[in-house]
């Protein structure tokens, strides 16, 4: 039983010196579509089951399949029009299931998170072997389907076994988003290679706004812009991450769409934004901060 | 070692509908022809409203549900039924065959006014699952087109499951009793068809984000939070302009009740007034789409 991470080290936000961001931004945006696909008929996990119904429950599933026939494509339509630099939180399989996703989001560039295979295959119970081989056919997946190599790693459904960091080191993934202790990317301890967390947004996020907290649009849009805002002034001393964590078949549903452009253009209409892309956050904290600022504990022999 | 399956890494990817199941074919909104309804309406509303019964001896909750519902057969219909009547709405109407049998005035009155009943199951509290066998579930819907087709003296086309649940089976025995559309599936903007082995089936797409259930039950929503949800959603579906359909979802003892019908009418009276809006019962959106397919 793991009872503490271990994995980075205690730091409390006032005793950093203030980041460099580029272009001396005050904050640095990054925004995250979570494109989804929950199996109709997913295969059993004994440590967490998929749906609350037995399966199939149509009410579940038929949420991410009308993001992305329908609701993902006026997302595409309203980050073209706001310039938006985005990185995708891919279901892997979202791509072969689709190829034309993939090309739509090839041709604007994004960057690419992994967020597993499906939504409903959990790494949870996964031994080193499964967990490798789940990685591997990740960052196979999206390059055949965009030609880039995932930048970071965020657990499908937010699961993760205590190998993960180590795993996603191995690989070359640069960060990864399941921890939410901080408003700054943190150096995260691996057996070998590099790896650092990026700070992902437990409720500047629309599966937990809209979701469970059942938010209503304009509050998750009022959420967004009262973060930023915060962040925004803090920044004028001590620039900051912010992350916004979205869901399609959510926030660009007809009735919740027009919430969230208001955010982003209140975000873009400010100067000092840095609305980057989280891999291009992550190669400049990994350039610039990497084992100096706040350096990760030395890992325990298991 | 690991319990899971050795090939949980693995993609289930059917080669035809290019999803896990074989149920319906993906399609994305880019890629289908701009939809338009009669008279170049680029947004077709149905009301519906269901009116249910529960069942008294199977409920732990005893009274409270059973009475709570049966404000709808007896009051929260009727309040709505006054509503639509003065902007000249139809609605189409999920019915428990069980209220057919309780409160006669209900079918009387949707029949008078040309409103369409739709399929809605024995009781509302028996959904259908795969825990049921395929038999039973066929027997369960079978008895409910059944029912209506007895009442009305014609078959009934649309379905609506009780508790929104489905099997993986249950669009091809829908098709196979008769029924030509549902209302289970909320994945789309527009009506699509199901891919079934006999008979036709089309979903008339319901959206959560406009059903009383979703919105006012499960979030808790406030009435006044409900009517600038389904206000934004007509606003942005026409802003899309894609053709699309909005279904506005309604349990008659929920929206029906006085203190949330106010906004209930507060939005129709204003989406009445537009143009490029068209009111239709469930079979006229579902033959409009036909029509329009080819």
């Amino acid at each position: 039983m793991l009872t503490d991470l271990d994995r980075y080290a205690y730091s409390a936000s006032i005793d950093r010196p203030p980041l460099k961001m580029p272009g001396n931004a005050r904050i640095a945006v990054f925004i995250v579509p979570n494109v989804e696909y929950l199996e109709f008929l997913p295969p059993p996990n004994p440590k967490r089951a998929p749906y609350a119904r037995p399966a199939p429950d149509i009410a579940s599933f038929q949420m991410r399949d009308y993001g992305n026939r329908v609701a993902l494509w006026r997302l595409f339509d309203m980050f073209d029009d706001l310039g938006i630099k985005a990185t995708a939180s891919m279901n892997a399989a979202v791509f072969e299931h689709f190829p034309m996703i993939g090309e739509e989001m090839a041709k604007r560039d994004w960057d690419y998170q992994s967020h597993g295979i499906y939504n409903t295959r959990f790494s949870f119970g996964m031994d080193e072997a499964m967990e490798r081989e789940q990685i591997e056919a990740v960052i196979d997946i999206v390059k055949k389907a965009t030609g880039k190599k995932i930048s970071g790693w965020l657990g499908p459904a937010l699961t993760t076994t205590p190998r993960t960091p180590d795993l996603l080191a191995a690989a070359g993934v640069k960060y990864w988003a399941d921890l939410f202790h901080d408003d700054e990317p943190t150096d995260i301890a691996v057996k070998s290679g590099r790896l650092i967390s990026m700070p992902y947004s437990f409720e500047i996020n629309s599966g937990v706004a809209l979701g469970g907290q059942a938010q209503t649009a304009e509050a998750f849009g009022r959420f967004i812009k009262d973060q930023f805002d915060m962040l925004y002034e803090e920044g004028a001393y001590a620039p900051k991450v912010m992350a916004i964590c979205l869901h399609p078949f959510a926030v660009t549903a007809p009735s919740r769409a027009k919430y969230l452009r208001e955010a982003l253009e209140y975000i873009l209409g400010h100067s000092g934004v840095w609305q980057a892309k989280a891999g291009d956050i992550a190669d400049w904290y990994l350039d610039n901060y990497h084992g100096q600022r706040v350096p990760a504990p030395a890992l325990k022999a298991a | 070692m690991t319990e899971l399956p050795a090939n949980y890494n693995a993609r289930v990817i059917n080669p035809t509908t290019r999803m896990d199941h074989g149920l319906y074919a993906f399609s994305a909104i880019k890629d289908r022809p701009k939809l338009v309804w009669p008279g170049g309406k680029k947004v077709a509303i149905a009301v519906v409203i269901s009116v249910e019964a529960g069942d008294l001896v199977t409920d732990p909750m005893g009274l409270v549900p059973f009475t709570y519902r049966d404000y709808g057969p007896r009051v929260g219909l009727f309040r709505l039924m006054g509503i639509l009547d003065s902007l000249g709405i139809k609605a189409t109407v999920p019915i428990s065959d069980e209220v057919l049998k309780r409160s006669p005035a209900v079918l009387e009155n949707i029949l008078k006014r040309g409103w369409e009943v739709v399929g809605h199951g024995a009781k509302v509290n028996v959904g259908l699952s795969s825990t049921m066998s395929e038999a039973d579930e066929a027997a369960y819907i079978g008895a409910s087109h059944a029912a209506l087709k007895a009442a009305t003296g014609k078959p009934p086309r649309g379905w609506l499951g009780p508790g929104a649940s489905e099997s993986a089976r249950t669009t091809a025995l829908l098709a196979g009793a008769g029924f030509d559309y549902t209302l289970d599936w909320g994945n789309d903007e527009q009506p699509f068809e199901f891919t079934v082995p006999a008979g036709k089936l089309a979903s008339l797409p319901c959206s959560p984000d406009t059903s009383d259930a979703a919105v006012i039950q499960a979030q808790s929503h406030t009435p006044w939070e409900f009517e600038t949800a389904i206000d934004d959603h007509l606003e942005g579906l026409l802003a899309s302009n894609w053709g699309s359909v909005m279904v506005l979802n309604l349990q008659a003892n929920v929206s029906g009740q006085p203190f949330r019908a106010k906004y209930i009418r507060a939005f129709l009276s204003k989406a009445a007034l537009r143009k490029d809006v068209w009111f239709a019962t469930g079979s006229e959106v579902i033959d409009a789409f036909r029509s329009a397919a080819g």
